[in-house]
């Protein structure tokens, strides 16, 4: 039989005891492989967050609060409140079982249940007020001319001084009125002496922007053309600089724009550049390589380098939704999404492909409702099957939890799971493909 | 190989530890080669320095408890077989995560580091004549 120290002879009696814990061993071992290997094929994510220590780094369920966006004390959920928390996580789980632990001083939870949906976090957002134009575009409509300036709407008082500004009619775009309601409307331009903010030049192979009587260049044409057709600038000759002074900042690209520099790729937002931490995280967000513009170092420099950007981390502001059912766009701003009115507004913001999310998941959610567990008295959980989920973009699950008696919460997890089914396995099996093939096979472009 | 033993619990424990770190680095050369050609699948699962720690425990406590029950070792060379065997698994190892990398350079790159571990081995472990 198999020893790996047979020079060590042992007594018969002896020899026997060995025998036996030495198969107990070896089984122990194939059961540990086994259960490996379902943890590989079939396996389960864990979040949890503590009530008792919330700035604990083990917390991964990010931070729970109330519908008036405020923590709750102590883990303290007053009756008929709903405490709302996210999760992120990429593949599809077939269940998630949610359990609360509940202080010991804590009164019994009665009807208290959790309902779970799934999309990109940003698009879960509450939809704001509806956004017009893009600064510096140039439209007309019924034969008056307007432009937009610090998102107002200015319109030329005559069109003529338009013509004297610089501007051919073929410059602007022609709108319908009901387009015009989305901006403000601001003052009208009554003179030709000077140009109002955010109107676009091009001189000498460079473009400007007008910011409060100075022109402000943009860092490249790449920069520039993630705003703006070549078509809404107007051309200059190099004099006109000499009666507009040039101002130290560099205008960049436009928020949410895609640029890799260095092997790494970053998001532009508010005047930083947020590093995606891997291609995992950028192909789960919806984003498109061909979207990413490759940028010199002096590009981004005029950018402050961010936080990671995260599976965790929210689409940033700029970011434009598509919803393919009804082909709507939605701008992320300031933590709203915020509908882009008619297809020529959603253009003057689009540069590039929007992410595409379905409409119909902010309406599927599913519901389950807390039961004691039989092992410990202040533990309660419930399991959301995850099935119609399935077919949905986006992987941050979004819950919302509600109780008709006011509770103490120490703690709160989520343990998503897979079934073990035929499904699954195949799931695994072509993620295993898939992984081989990145890994292997030879780049194509 | 001589050696003198008492029949009693210490050897039985002393040879259930063999078998244990037997197994144990028959799971981490797995786990190490399944990593190394698909990055993740196991790292992602269970930490290699949990795995590190464990087998160095092993191997102290497998140690002790030999001492403890006079097991005494004779000297052995290195077999040659499993030091070639070895020698190509590593090779093997090293050339695959040099994989994404011009494979000219990625062959001078696994030259060098096998060399470089030649000449450490002969000197710290080649007897002086």
């Amino acid at each position: 039989m198999f020893d790996l120290t047979e020079e060590i002879q042992l007594d018969p009696k002896d020899e026997k005891l060995y025998r036996k814990f030495q198969i107990s061993l070896y089984l122990f071992a194939i059961i540990a492989a086994l259960y490996l290997s379902y943890l590989i094929i079939f396996p389960h994510k864990y979040f949890s967050f503590s009530f008792l220590n919330p700035i604990s780094n083990q917390n991964n369920i990010s931070a729970p609060h109330l519908a008036d966006e405020t923590d709750p004390q102590n883990g303290q959920l007053s009756g008929g409140n709903t405490l709302y928390f996210d999760t992120d996580i990429s593949g599809d789980f077939s269940k998630a079982l949610i359990t609360l632990n509940l202080n010991d001083s804590s009164a019994e939870p009665k009807n208290s249940s959790i309902a779970v949906r799934r999309s990109y976090q940003a698009f879960m957002y509450n939809l704001g007020d509806s956004i017009g134009w893009r600064n510096g575009s140039l439209l007309k409509n019924n034969g008056v001319f307007y432009i937009v300036s610090n998102s107002e709407l200015r319109k030329f008082s005559t069109a003529n001084i338009s013509f004297l500004l610089g501007y051919a009619e073929k410059n602007f775009r022609e709108v319908s009125a009901e387009e015009l309601k989305y901006n403000p409307l601001g003052a009208d331009i009554t003179s030709a002496d000077s140009y109002p903010d955010d109107a676009l030049f091009r001189i000498a192979d460079n473009y400007y922007i007008m910011q409060n009587q100075k022109l402000e260049k943009f860092v490249s044409d790449r920069a520039f053309l993630s705003k703006y057709d070549p078509a809404e600038a107007l051309t200059k000759e190099a004099s006109f600089l000499n009666d507009h002074p040039i101002i130290d900042d560099r205008a960049g690209f436009s928020d949410g724009s895609l640029v890799a520099n260095g092997g790494s790729v970053f998001i532009i937002s508010d005047g930083k550049i947020l590093p995606v931490d891997n291609a995992q995280t950028f192909a789960s967000k919806g984003y498109n390589w061909n979207d990413v513009l490759n940028v010199g170092e002096d590009e981004i420099a005029i950018y402050q380098k961010d936080k990671l950007f995260s599976i965790k981390s929210p689409h940033p502001n700029g970011t434009i939704f598509k919803t393919p059912e009804d082909s709507k766009y939605y701008i992320v701003e300031n933590g709203k999404k915020h509908l882009l009115p008619s297809d020529g507004i959603a253009a003057s913001w689009l540069k590039k492909e929007p992410i595409i999310v379905s409409k119909k998941a902010l309406e599927i959610s599913a519901r389950c409702t807390f039961k004691k567990n039989l092992w410990n008295n202040t533990n309660y959980s419930c399991e959301i099957p995850l099935d119609k989920f399935y077919d949905l973009v986006g992987f941050n699950y979004e819950f919302n939890l509600v109780s008709d008696t006011a509770i103490q919460m120490d703690s709160l997890s989520v343990d998503y799971k897979k079934n073990v089914d035929k499904a699954n396995l195949k799931t695994f099996l072509v993620s295993l493909y898939n992984s081989i093939r990145g890994t292997y096979a030879p780049i194509t472009e | 190989m001589p050696l003198s033993l008492n029949k009693n619990k210490r050897l039985i424990l002393y040879k259930l530890l063999g078998d244990l770190l037997f197994l144990l680095l028959v799971f981490f050369g797995l786990a190490l080669i399944a990593d190394g050609l698909l990055p993740g699948i196991i790292s992602s699962h269970i930490s290699f320095l949990k795995m590190i720690i464990l087998i160095t425990l092993a191997i102290m406590v497998f140690y002790v408890t030999g001492h403890m029950a006079g097991v005494k070792l004779a000297e052995e060379r290195p077999n040659k077989k499993t030091t070639i065997f070895l020698v190509i698994v590593a090779a093997i190892l090293i050339f695959n995560s040099l994989f994404k990398i011009n494979h000219y350079l990625a062959f001078f790159i696994l030259a060098v580091t096998l060399l470089c571990s030649f000449f450490l081995y002969r000197l710290f472990f080649e007897k002086i004549s």
